[in-house]
């Protein structure tokens, strides 16, 4: 890679809103499905801005989507606080763009978390992948910057999967079913697939019920204000299901740390075949104080007893 | 029972009653009978192949207990009878942190044209599979019986008028309020009649102010017969009624009409209590209550 055009206070802005009520979960902060919204936003000015809009799409007949993500999330997100988010591009090929954007608290101007995700373009949803236009691949050239440090890998550092999700293994493996819903049309994107923060989303909702089945008191904790939060997560997407579609999660511990535990999901589609594969680092999570928790000893030592040997993302 | 939908109550699907809205208990259903077709060999793929899709004719929903927020939750499925025609599905909502039944749904399942709306005979594949997975009621999710809007009365915009039924709705179907095949999903028709409800209570003189009262509305049992499906852009209104006052419980018909046709999209009869939400328990009528009812309630027998 050559010398970064832009330093990362020098990226354009690809995003501006306000955390809606309708996107404050049970931990009384932004879930993580509407991080991935924003930025998949993000990504879309980014790509009007070196010349390949929604216009020139259309008339191409091409589609943009991301491969992957790796989010780091750095600081809560609250209600009605003015969000921002702005992107660069951190490595350019042919037929691939790395995108790097973080979402920022405007007015503070913190970084609450950030993203980076290869992008490409198809022909069509089911078509093939094509190389970007050279005039596109020189104006890339003009947003391109350094992955800053609060950027990069911290637990999870997976620059491609290491195993490919199959039902079979995940029988045997006995990896629990922590969600099983249908795509509906309200989760579709202009192009016709599942938009990505579909799979967090899908993590997301079936997360508690996967620590139910190990810590049975979670109702009684979060009444008293302990929660959980994630801070790392990493997302490859293999096929984008349409509306309609079925989708299963499968889900085990990886392991299990002093603070943080990794957890591990597989998305299969209605015929088991692999839709998506996740790999999260979270941590418990003071809902008053509004900081990260030690785990309690009785916890971890729970958490590790279901650690899944051989089960990887 | 098979495993059909498995998810999560989020901040998002709670109403101002502080539970998870029927709305919501509704499309877990839904999502269940797709996981259903699929294991009946009739999922998405031969759905759209064949132009017919597995789909309710009928739902009665028993809402048995309320759903608070960050409640782990799953669907139970059993094919309970299979006729040439339709299939009766009974599906089983498990609040997994109470480990208690939250609300069960006894469905007529048919095989419907998804251009059309006209109902074909159950293809013999599906025929054979359900046999395959016929089961034994569980009693306690089925329905208790309950009043119905006479049959003899026409489910139209002309009877709503006779009726004196109020519109308590009035909206036309946006785009992502349709299932994969284009139709209007019954989520929306029941979030419709939630949303509508207030009107109905406010028209008897009751639940005038529930933000200070603490006491709101709360179904209780809902019989849904689905006459059509609406597609996206069409208009559709909204007319109800009290017709039927308890000890404890009214009931109400809404209807969803064409506002073109005025011909019935969707129809429900349902049971319904005053909740109060501090308690979070229902509040008997008291006879003020009932005599509030009998003056506006709909009257089947003015209806030849």
């Amino acid at each position: 890679m050559g010398t970064p055009a832009l330093s990362i206070d020098q990226l354009p802005i690809t995003f501006r809103g306000t955390v809606a009520p309708s996107e404050i979960d049970e931990m009384g902060h932004m879930n993580v499905r509407y991080y991935v919204h924003k930025a998949g936003q993000a990504a879309g000015h980014l790509f009007n801005m070196i010349g390949m809009g929604p216009d020139r799409r259309k008339r191409l007949g091409l589609i943009h989507a991301p491969l992957d993500h790796h989010v780091r999330f750095l600081k809560e997100s609250h209600l009605a606080m003015p969000i921002n988010a702005r992107s660069g591009i951190v490595a350019i090929a042919p037929d691939c763009l790395r995108i790097y954007t973080e979402v920022l608290h405007a007015t503070s101007g913190a970084v609450s978390a950030t993203f980076t995700g290869d992008y490409v373009l198809t022909h069509g949803l089911h078509g093939e992948r094509t190389n970007f236009p050279k005039d596109v691949l020189a104006a890339a050239e003009q947003y391109k910057c350094a992955l800053p440090d609060y950027g990069a890998p911290r637990g999870i550092n997976l620059p491609q999967p290491t195993v490919i999700p199959n039902w079979q293994q995940a029988e045997a493996l006995g990896l629990a079913e922590i969600s099983r819903l249908e795509v509906g049309t309200d989760k579709i994107a202009a192009d016709g697939a599942v938009r990505p923060e579909y799979f967090i989303g899908t993590i997301s909702d079936g997360i508690p019920a996967f620590l139910s089945t190990i810590d049975i008191d979670r109702a009684a904790r979060l009444n008293d204000g302990v929660g959980g939060a994630a801070l790392e997560y990493r997302l490859f997407y293999f096929r984008r299901p349409e509306a309609g579609e079925l989708t299963i999660t499968r889900s085990g511990f990886i392991e299990v740390g002093n603070k943080t535990f990794l957890h591990g999901h597989w998305i299969f589609d209605q015929n088991g075949k692999p839709l998506a594969a996740t790999a999260a680092i979270a941590v418990t999570f003071d809902l008053k104080a509004r900081k990260s928790l030690p785990m309690p000893p009785e916890m971890r030592a729970a958490y590790e007893e279901r650690v899944v040997p051989g089960f990887a993302v | 029972m098979l495993p059909t939908f498995r998810s999560f109550v989020n901040t998002w699907n709670i109403d101002e009653m502080g539970h998870m809205n029927v709305q919501f208990y509704v499309s877990s259903f839904s999502s269940a009978l797709a996981h259903l077709s699929d294991m009946l060999g009739h999922g998405l793929i031969e759905a759209r192949d064949q132009g017919a899709a597995l789909t309710a004719r009928t739902d009665q929903i028993v809402y048995a207990r309320e759903m608070r927020l960050a409640v782990n939750f799953m669907v139970d499925s059993a094919v309970i009878g299979v006729a040439d025609d339709h299939l009766t599905v009974l599906h089983k909502m498990i609040n997994l942190d109470q480990d208690e039944m939250a609300a069960s749904c006894l469905s007529e399942i048919v095989m419907r044209d998804t251009t059309s709306d006209t109902d074909r005979p159950l293809p013999a594949g599906v025929i054979e599979r359900a046999n395959q997975l016929l089961e034994d009621p569980d009693p306690q999710a089925m329905p208790r019986p309950q009043g119905h809007t006479p049959a003899h009365i026409p489910r139209n915009l002309e009877t709503a008028r006779k009726l004196g039924m109020t519109e308590n709705c009035r909206d036309l179907v946006q785009a992502d309020q349709l299932d994969a095949f284009g139709r209007m999903q019954s989520r929306h028709s029941m979030g419709c009649y939630s949303d509508g409800a207030s009107i109905m209570w406010r028209h008897v003189g009751l639940l005038q102010n529930p933000e200070e009262t603490g006491v709101g509305g709360a179904v209780v049992q809902t019989h849904m017969t689905y006459h059509s499906h609406a597609r996206l852009g069409q208009t559709f209104a909204i007319y109800g009624g009290f017709w039927k006052a308890g000890s404890a419980s009214v009931t109400s018909a809404q209807w969803i009409l064409d506002t073109v046709t005025g011909k019935p999209i969707t129809c429900a009869d349902t049971v319904a209590v005053m909740f109060d939400t501090n308690a979070r328990k229902a509040c008997p009528l008291t006879n003020e209550d009932r005599a509030k009812f009998e003056a506006k309630k709909l009257k089947f027998e003015d209806i030849s």
